[in-house]
């Protein structure tokens, strides 16, 4: 049978790098979700768009020398332009209830971007430079200038701090966008039903381009964020997070926003949590890294048997 | 009126009829000079492309015929190219008794995994699937109940022993010498393809295909009707489950050799790619998508276009940036794939009126008959005289060392298959009519051009393409013909 040695010790471990993943795939998922919300269409290329946004932040910040943070921003401004732009030409002219044509442009535009993105940095790693390396030094209780602090016995690095920070800032941001803004109630409008949205004078075309160009900043934030501790900046770097991003968005439903946010972060931990440290505990192994993503869309498919719409989402009623 | 097709044929006609068998002859005629024509590692590329159509099929029955987007199918194909492995190499296996295993194993896991998924819609249904597609190349490493001894773990499973062709089958064109084993299989999988066509055809245009049609076409619909629906859905992807299955064979057997990086998700891009840009919810569409997605592919990676500051060549990662900028025209410019296209260009040659159950045309033919102004044999004409010009140009052409001209240069050439033989049937119509005294007396010398030099071209084409075939099938039998 198989040797249980329960070992609560590296849980902790286990459970902030779940946290951490978890964050990342929260902020590409509400960048799918964004998307989702303002159109009912699933953008593939998420994950290569946010690919070439940190692609941006690696010419400017490491070929051009600007500081990080500059860098970002600049890089998410290029991106929302470039979101802007293909919602503009490229999805705009198809019919939302056909779901088919929508698909294939963005698998299209995944392979497009990967290989363009491929052909001018190669699939060498690039060096990252870390947004969330040491702690400044005005930091209190002797932690200024360390990595990490010790808690629970365990090490809670800075980055995942930095980046649970950046997406309280990015939620509360987004929150303020959403309810507080001419355009956010445009976009509120028009994710819960274009049509009485266009009779009622919003813009519509505009309002897309505002969600498409948010969703790519989000997702260029992701990943400079999470290319220090993938290794770096590297054309296939996404691809695999944008699975998880999917699940999570899927798990929390895919038109709630908020959904996204702990769908992303469940899925961080289940990959975390039960595959790694049960897998470490119960059967002994190294690494399961080969089972994380069963078991994320295991998860998945058992909670969309039971609520079809995930967590979170709109139960949606078919009218005959 | 310009808007009538060349020719107005009834359905069952000699004329229909004659139509159809000079498409048939066409494909006979291209699926016997394939192994004949080809150097050795395009057939391989060919047995490639028709496994792909068999898989592209399998995705075919579920999102075109269902209108499920399934999109995971790489996973069904893997299954069934372990399986295979496995059962050739550890239990020595003949391959004829594995066909029915494989599409029974098929049949099973399309049940299994199509129950929980058919349950989420649209959208879901495709992340579900893809996840499956992404999935599968991890469980083929799995230590536990011995698959990855079973599979070769990482490293993939060699198939020591290949199918070679016995000495009885050697009168199979190309099967001979050194390309011999390659061909012996070119022909076992178009046998295959051919049957699987033929069921699957069958099986759409009888009743549980059209209940699956209608589920596509409008659901709440199909069950007020009384389709039974989660059957009819779970049956139908089991069915498609073990098309793939059935793919993979094919894959295992040509290659002899399966490893689990070659299922993974980019092979579910390309299958569902090829689906598109064939066709989605027609027969052909999957064949015509399978030898799109190896031979397209195979152009894009030789493509060097020099763009002044930068070079657009295909070696190296951009070969996919082309591929994925077809995916995107074709799904603005031809949404139904290239079967749409030539379907499009069938109308405006020929169009086919069905009979009522009398047996009388459901629009009598003489309503259709653009009269004494007819421009047919004017227009049989200018095809006729086209098609004779451009062959030559064609052959030039072929000499100059450019990928892209070269493809220009085969359609070129190949454009006589088309225009020659509507230019002979189209002219003989004419002068028919005429003599019917429907047409005026200046389009006689118009029709007889194009009759005659139609039937020039034809009957060149006919000998060409004839004494190609034996001169390149006797070549390996040492017969006295040279």
């Amino acid at each position: 049978m198989l040797a249980v040695t329960w070992n609560f010790d590296i849980l902790p471990d286990f459970i902030f790098n779940g946290l951490q993943a978890g964050a990342i795939y929260a902020t590409v998922a509400l960048a799918l979700v964004l998307i989702f919300k303002a159109t009912t269409l699933i953008n593939f290329a998420q994950g290569e768009l946010a690919m070439l946004g940190a692609f941006f932040v690696y010419v400017i910040n490491i070929e051009q020398g600007l500081w990080l943070w500059l860098s970002i921003l600049l890089a998410m401004g290029f991106s929302a332009l470039l979101g802007m732009a293909i919602e503009r030409t490229l999805t705009r002219p198809f019919d939302p209830s056909d779901h088919l044509p929508v698909v294939l442009i963005t698998l299209g535009l995944f392979l497009i971007v990967n290989a363009v993105a491929a052909d001018i940095w190669s699939f060498q790693t690039k060096r990252a430079a870390d947004a969330f390396g040491k702690f400044p030094g005005w930091v209190p209780f002797g932690w200024g200038g360390e990595r990490f602090i010790e808690v629970f016995g365990t090490r809670l690095r800075y980055q995942t701090i930095g980046i649970w920070v950046t997406l309280a800032l990015v939620l509360f941001g987004m929150g303020l966008i959403l309810n507080r803004t001419k355009i956010g109630l445009s976009f509120r409008a028009v994710s819960s039903n274009v049509e009485s949205a266009r009779l009622v004078g919003v813009n519509t075309g505009r309002t897309l381009g505002f969600g498409w160009a948010l969703a790519s900043m989000l997702g260029t934030l992701g990943a400079a964020l999470v290319a220090p501790s993938l290794g770096g900046y590297n054309p296939n770097m996404m691809a695999a997070i944008l699975i998880y991003a999917l699940a999570g968005a899927a798990l929390g439903g895919l038109d709630s926003l908020g959904g996204a946010v702990l769908g992303g972060v469940c899925v961080g931990l289940i990959q975390s949590v039960v595959v790694s440290w049960l897998g470490v505990v119960v059967l002994e192994q190294a690494y399961m890294s080969i089972l994380q993503l069963a078991a994320a869309f295991l998860v998945i498919l058992i909670v969309l048997m039971f609520r079809p719409s995930g967590l979170f989402g709109t139960r949606t009623i078919e009218r005959v | 009126m310009a808007s009538t097709p060349l020719l107005v044929v009834e359905k069952g006609s000699k004329q229909h009829k004659l139509w159809q068998s000079v498409g048939v002859v066409y494909v006979v005629a291209l699926v016997l000079l394939v192994p004949v024509v080809l150097e050795p590692f395009e057939i391989s590329k060919m047995n490639r492309a028709l496994t792909l159509s068999v898989a592209i099929l399998a995705v075919n029955l579920v999102v075109g015929f269902n209108g499920m987007l399934a999109l995971g199918h790489s996973a069904f194909m893997g299954l069934g190219a372990f399986v295979t492995a496995s059962l050739i190499q550890d239990e020595n296996m003949d391959y004829w008794y594995i066909i029915p295993i494989i599409l029974i194993v098929g049949f099973v896991f399309g049940v299994i995994l199509g129950l929980p998924a058919l349950r989420v819609k649209g959208l879901y249904l495709a992340l579900t699937t893809i996840a499956m597609a992404v999935v599968f190349p991890s469980l083929v490493n799995i230590e536990q109940l011995g698959i990855a001894k079973r599979t070769g773990g990482p490293n993939g499973k060699v198939v020591s022993e290949t199918v070679d062709a016995p000495s009885y089958m050697e009168w199979l064109p190309g099967v001979d010498g050194a390309r011999g084993d390659r061909a012996y299989r070119y022909w076992m999988i178009v046998v295959v393809v051919a049957l699987t066509m033929l069921v699957i055809r069958n099986y759409i245009r009888s009743r549980p295909g059209r209940a699956v049609i209608a589920i596509r076409d409008h659901e709440a619909g199909a069950a007020v009707y009384g389709v039974n629906l989660p059957m009819y859905k779970t049956v139908n992807f089991a069915i498609s489950a073990s098309l793939g299955a059935l793919a993979g064979l094919l894959w295992s057997m040509d290659k002899s050799f399966v490893a689990g990086q070659d299922f993974t998700f980019l092979l579910a891009i390309d299958l569902i790619i090829g689906l598109v840009i064939g066709g989605v919810g027609t027969l052909q569409g999957s064949l015509v998508g399978g030898l799109f997605v190896v031979w397209v592919r195979d152009l894009t990676k030789r493509i060097s276009i020099p763009l002044g500051f930068y070079d657009l060549s295909g070696e190296g990662p951009l070969a996919n940036a082309i591929f994925g900028l077809i995916l995107i025209l074709f799904t603005f410019f031809a949404p139904g794939g290239i079967v749409s296209l030539g379907r499009l260009v069938q109308s405006k040659l020929i169009r086919v009126i069905p009979l009522r159950p009398d047996g009388e045309p459901i629009q009598p033919l003489a309503d259709l008959d653009p009269g004494p102004e007819s421009t047919r044999a004017q227009v049989a004409m200018n095809l006729a005289i086209i098609g004779a010009v451009l062959l030559p140009l064609g052959w030039l052409a072929m000499n100059i060392d450019n990928l892209i001209v070269g493809v220009f240069a085969f359609a070129l050439r190949f454009q006589i298959l088309i225009t020659m033989p509507i230019a002979l049937i189209v002219g003989i119509n004419e002068l028919q009519a005429h003599k019917e005294g429907k047409r005026s007396d200046s389009m006689v010398g118009q029709a007889n051009v194009a009759r005659i030099l139609g039937g020039i071209g034809t009957v060149f084409l006919v000998l060409f393409g004839f004494f190609h075939f034996v001169d390149q099938y006797a070549t390996g039998f040492d017969l006295p013909i040279v």
